[in-house]
């Protein structure tokens, strides 16, 4: 029988601020990073709720205006133009619920690591998307850290779930 | 459920926050003569002006890479504020007659683009992005600017580089 320890993490807290110091500014570290991205993730969803991204033609504007300003030979305006400009409805619907997925997920601590690649596939297809720049290169990187640390059971709701769903991967 | 509870009080505090810190004038909106995406970090941008007295292009360059990554930064703040300004490199050159050949160039300085009234701020001039207006810094006129399209703009800045360095 496959048997969990629920208790294999810290939680993070003054007792463990206490004991191993080093180690506790570091995790406060990560779930720093953690809050600071989950709010820019909600500050996006906000935006893009406000804008009617998944009931209106905004997200085919902002496809549209974004292929004028790039390389039309390059392989972000094959993208564009082959798959988010003529399914720009359902493409409007999957960001919205993929960034308030990511928002929810890393602010709350729930289904963390699963957040943290919703938010890999947001940075490669907002780069595919025409909107590439350097800043996508952090951006993926820390969502990487979100996949592999466990950072909802530091502080969140996957540690509480997951001894209640031991065997279930959304809160490992 | 604590961590529910802190969740949305502090998304209700920053939503309250997000209605203040607006300019008090109302920004400028287009149609714009010259438009310039301020947001796009990878973009080059070339005004070309002409007046009587004077031709000149101004070439803004692309944000360097620390300074694309430091935009993340600005997206946060944009929630609580809208952007207002932004600064890029920039070379400027004075033109010949036909509009092409570079007479002179003048780097590493700095261009404002102030977002809110839609004007570019020069080291000597001003443009009006609404009407492409070509303003001395006392506000007399020196003519009128377009900026060149996307693809144009960069084979314009390569060539204006090969003859400045050719010489």
């Amino acid at each position: 029988m496959n048997t969990v320890n629920t208790a294999s993490h810290e939680v993070f807290g003054l007792t463990l601020l206490r004991a191993k110091p080093l180690k506790a500014i570091g995790i406060g570290f990560m779930l720093l990073l953690r809050i600071f991205y989950g709010l820019f993730y909600a500050f996006a969803s906000i935006d893009k709720v406000r804008n009617g991204y998944a009931w209106t033609d905004y997200p085919l504007q902002v496809f549209t205006k974004q292929l004028a300003q790039i390389d039309q030979e390059g392989i972000m305006a094959a993208y564009m133009k082959g798959f988010l400009i003529p399914n720009y409805q359902l493409v409007g619907i999957v960001i919205t619920v993929v960034w308030i997925s990511v928002a929810v997920g890393l602010l709350l601590g729930l289904c963390t690591r699963l957040a943290g690649l919703l938010a890999i596939f947001a940075t490669v297809n907002i780069g595919l998307g025409g909107f590439y720049d350097a800043s996508l290169i952090p951006l993926g990187l820390i969502a990487l850290l979100f996949v592999v640390l466990p950072t909802g059971h530091w502080l969140g709701l996957d540690r509480r779930l997951h001894a209640r769903h031991p065997s279930s991967l959304l809160f490992r | 459920m604590k961590s529910v509870r802190s969740a949305s009080t502090a998304l209700s505090v920053i939503s309250l926050l997000s209605a203040c810190a607006r300019p008090d004038t109302p920004r400028v909106e287009g149609p714009l003569a010259i438009e310039i995406p301020e947001l796009c970090t990878v973009c080059v941008e070339v005004l070309r002006c002409e007046g009587p007295a004077r031709r000149a292009a101004y070439v803004l360059d692309e944000k360097d890479a620390w300074a694309q990554i430091a935009t993340i930064w600005d997206y946060m703040k944009m929630f609580f504020a809208p952007k207002t300004e932004d600064f890029r490199d920039l070379t400027v050159y004075e033109l010949a007659v036909d509009l092409r050949t570079p007479l002179s160039a003048r780097g590493n300085l700095e261009v404002r683009l102030d977002v809110w009234n839609r004007r570019v701020e020069l080291p000597d001039s001003i443009v009006v992005q609404k009407t492409g207006e070509w303003l001395a810094p006392d506000g007399a006129q020196i003519g009128s600017c377009t900026i060149l399209a996307r693809g144009p703009d960069r084979e314009f800045k390569r060539a204006l580089e090969a003859a400045i360095a050719a010489r």
